[in-house]
């Protein structure tokens, strides 16, 4: 039983990730229907980009991450504007060449990276004691603490953001009905700038903090990526709160399949996953779905 | 009738072009454009016809191949190979349909790319089956018996030559039908306007299923050639790399065409070649060419044959089936 509390909250901890992943994914994807592939390259670039502050600049590691993910978060409206400057095509071909235009971004990105920073896996300094705490029945670290609760907070900031203010209202609108809320009056390519660069922020985030409990690598962002787009699936394309629950679902369920069963097949269980979820029960786990 | 003497010639001309081409390194190109027109016809015909992307057609690929690979490596000759590799992959894209098809846009790519990831985890994983990345060396080639003569076996670039370019004929004669049909004819009906299909009594789900199963056992068989042809199976053989390949094939080439898919296997497989000089930046290269191809050529090389494709045989290959 104690086992099985340590894979849930070693499964929390990875699911905070994936929750950050998988709302930046979700609110993409809900106010400007791009299916954002290159989503785990601004993770990626997120990791990248604190390790040369923290590593090499020896800036502290908060500053870091806020720093970066704010250069990242940047770096994705310029990206957005690119998208929207060449994407004006017909409505029915419009997701199939965003994808396709995501996946070469993907592509250019990840494969720069890997020419220019090298192949080799780095670690990102982070200089937060993980040292193992008792806590009752759990063993945790202050680093793995820490990782929820930034996660945690980026999020719940977010939700307050989007509940209470009024560009958050002007997201919400657009993420219902875009034309409707053109309408009334919302500037949706201002909303959708800020939109991109809200996401690209929280992956950058979800790097750095994966960057600093594991490694980096180029290709990194592939993988997360097919993680976010499992716990979006899992929730609901286009559930603000499905990705939250499918997030952490996710993360527990891996550990604890990487806990019981072989670590090796841990990353095919999100994918296995998917497609018993899209057999059964194809909106997700929650039912408001956005078409 | 001035049609099938042009078909003659060109069929000519294929047979002889291993003795203009006789260089083996040539040869090994032009197979590997042979087996890659197969992988983007059968693409073509889910993701230009229907018009839903599938990001996870390189499974199928995958599948033929490992399907001839286990049974071969048990001394089971490569024509049953072929066999079992055209069994799979019916199978298996007989089950998938109802889980893929039933999705559209968005969630159609991301279901099939997770399809495929699952089984490239699991080919990678599952050491005790599929060695992993490790692979499955060692595959015999193909032996062809003629009666009077014995067995030949296929060993040399020239037969195989002759091997691939006989089912690439095939396979994109077999598009073509398919095309030209009544089923064709739905594909596009569904692509173009989906609910007014659907009011006219259309069955969507049975019509893009038939493309789907077809695209799966094309691939299947493109699998099996490149099985046999590289004797080595690995889970590159439905990697990622091979997806964004093969949507690069029919990008470029255009799809919804019979010849878009051909023009695109034939630039795909020379431009690394051509691009080998930028050694490490190929792939970022390769993300520049699909960027720049989406925004400016989204319908493929084929947008640019518009006026003079209008008659002769050159129509039946060239004119995209829309509007």
């Amino acid at each position: 039983m104690e086992e099985l509390l340590q894979q849930i909250f070693n499964g929390l901890v990875v699911g905070s990730v994936y929750i950050l992943m998988a709302v930046g994914l979700t609110i993409i994807f809900g106010v400007m229907n791009i299916v954002n592939f290159a989503h785990g390259e601004f993770y990626m670039l997120g990791a990248y980009f604190a390790f040369i502050l923290v590593n090499i600049l020896k800036l502290n590691f908060f500053v870091g991450l806020i720093v970066a993910s704010i250069v990242v978060g940047l770096f994705g409206i310029i990206i957005e504007r690119i998208i929207d400057r060449f994407g004006n095509m017909p409505e029915t071909d419009y997701i199939y060449y965003t994808i396709l235009m995501t996946i070469a971004i993907s592509m250019i990105l990840s494969n720069t990276v890997n020419v220019l920073a090298g192949p080799a896996q780095k670690q990102i300094l982070a200089g937060i004691s993980t040292a193992p705490i008792q806590v009752g029945p759990l063993i945790v670290n202050t680093y793995k603490l820490l990782v929820i609760v930034i996660a945690f907070s980026v999020g719940i900031l977010f939700g307050l953001f989007l509940k209470y203010s009024k560009f958050g209202k002007a997201m919400r609108a657009t993420f219902e009905n875009k034309e409707a809320a053109a309408s009334v009056g919302i500037n949706t390519s201002i909303v959708n700038m800020v939109t991109f660069g809200i996401g690209t922020f929280m992956a950058s985030i979800g790097g750095i903090l994966v960057g600093a409990m594991f490694n980096i690598f180029p290709f990194m962002g592939t993988q997360a990526n097919l993680k976010a787009f499992a716990v979006v699936i899992l929730g609901g394309l286009g559930s603000f709160s499905g990705a939250i629950v499918g997030g952490t679902m996710l993360g527990i369920i891996e550990s604890i399949f990487s806990g019981y069963f072989a670590v090796g097949y841990k990353d095919a269980v999100s994918f296995i996953l998917i497609i018993l979820v899209l057999v059964f029960r194809p909106e997700g786990l929650h039912r408001r779905v956005k078409r | 009738m001035k049609k099938n003497w042009l078909y003659l010639i060109g069929f000519a001309i294929l047979a002889i072009l291993p003795f203009v081409f006789s260089n083996q390194y040539k040869l090994h190109l032009i197979i590997l454009i042979a087996i890659n027109v197969i992988f983007a016809s059968s693409l073509n015909l889910i993701s230009g016809y229907v018009g839903e992307l599938s990001l996870g057609h390189a499974a199928f690929a995958g599948l033929g191949a490992y399907a001839t690979a286990f049974l071969a490596l048990k001394g089971v000759s490569p024509w049953l190979g072929l066999i079992a590799a055209v069994v799979m992959t019916l199978v298996v894209s007989y089950l998938m349909a109802p889980v893929v098809l039933r999705l559209r846009g968005a969630y159609f790519v991301i279901t099939s790319s997770a399809f495929q990831m699952a089984l490239f985890y699991v080919a990678s994983n599952w050491l005790h089956v599929t060695r992993g990345p490790m692979g499955l060396i060692g595959i015999p080639l193909p032996a062809l018996f003629i009666p009077g003569f014995g067995s030949v076996l296929l060993d040399s670039k020239l037969s195989f030559y002759y091997l691939s370019v006989i089912f690439a004929v095939l396979i994109v004669i077999a598009c073509k039908r398919l095309v030209a049909s009544p089923i064709g004819e739905t594909w596009v009906a569904i692509r173009e306007n989906e609910k007014l299909a659907v009011a006219l009594g259309i069955d969507r789900f049975k019509y893009v299923r038939i493309a789907f199963i077809f695209a799966g056992v094309f691939a299947g068989i493109g699998g099996w050639l490149l099985a046999h042809y590289v004797t080595v199976v690995s889970p590159d053989n439905m990697s990622f790399e091979l997806i964004v390949s093969m949507i690069l094939m029919i990008v470029i080439g255009g799809r919804g065409t019979i010849a878009g898919p051909i023009i695109g296997a034939v630039i795909v497989t020379l431009l690394p070649e051509y691009l080998r000089w930028m050694g490490n930046w190929r792939m970022s290269i390769y993300g520049v060419i699909l960027f720049l191809l989406v925004i400016f050529l989204p319908k493929g090389i084929m947008q640019l044959w518009g006026t003079i494709s209008q008659k002769g045989i050159l129509a039946d290959f060239v004119i995209p089936r829309k509007e």
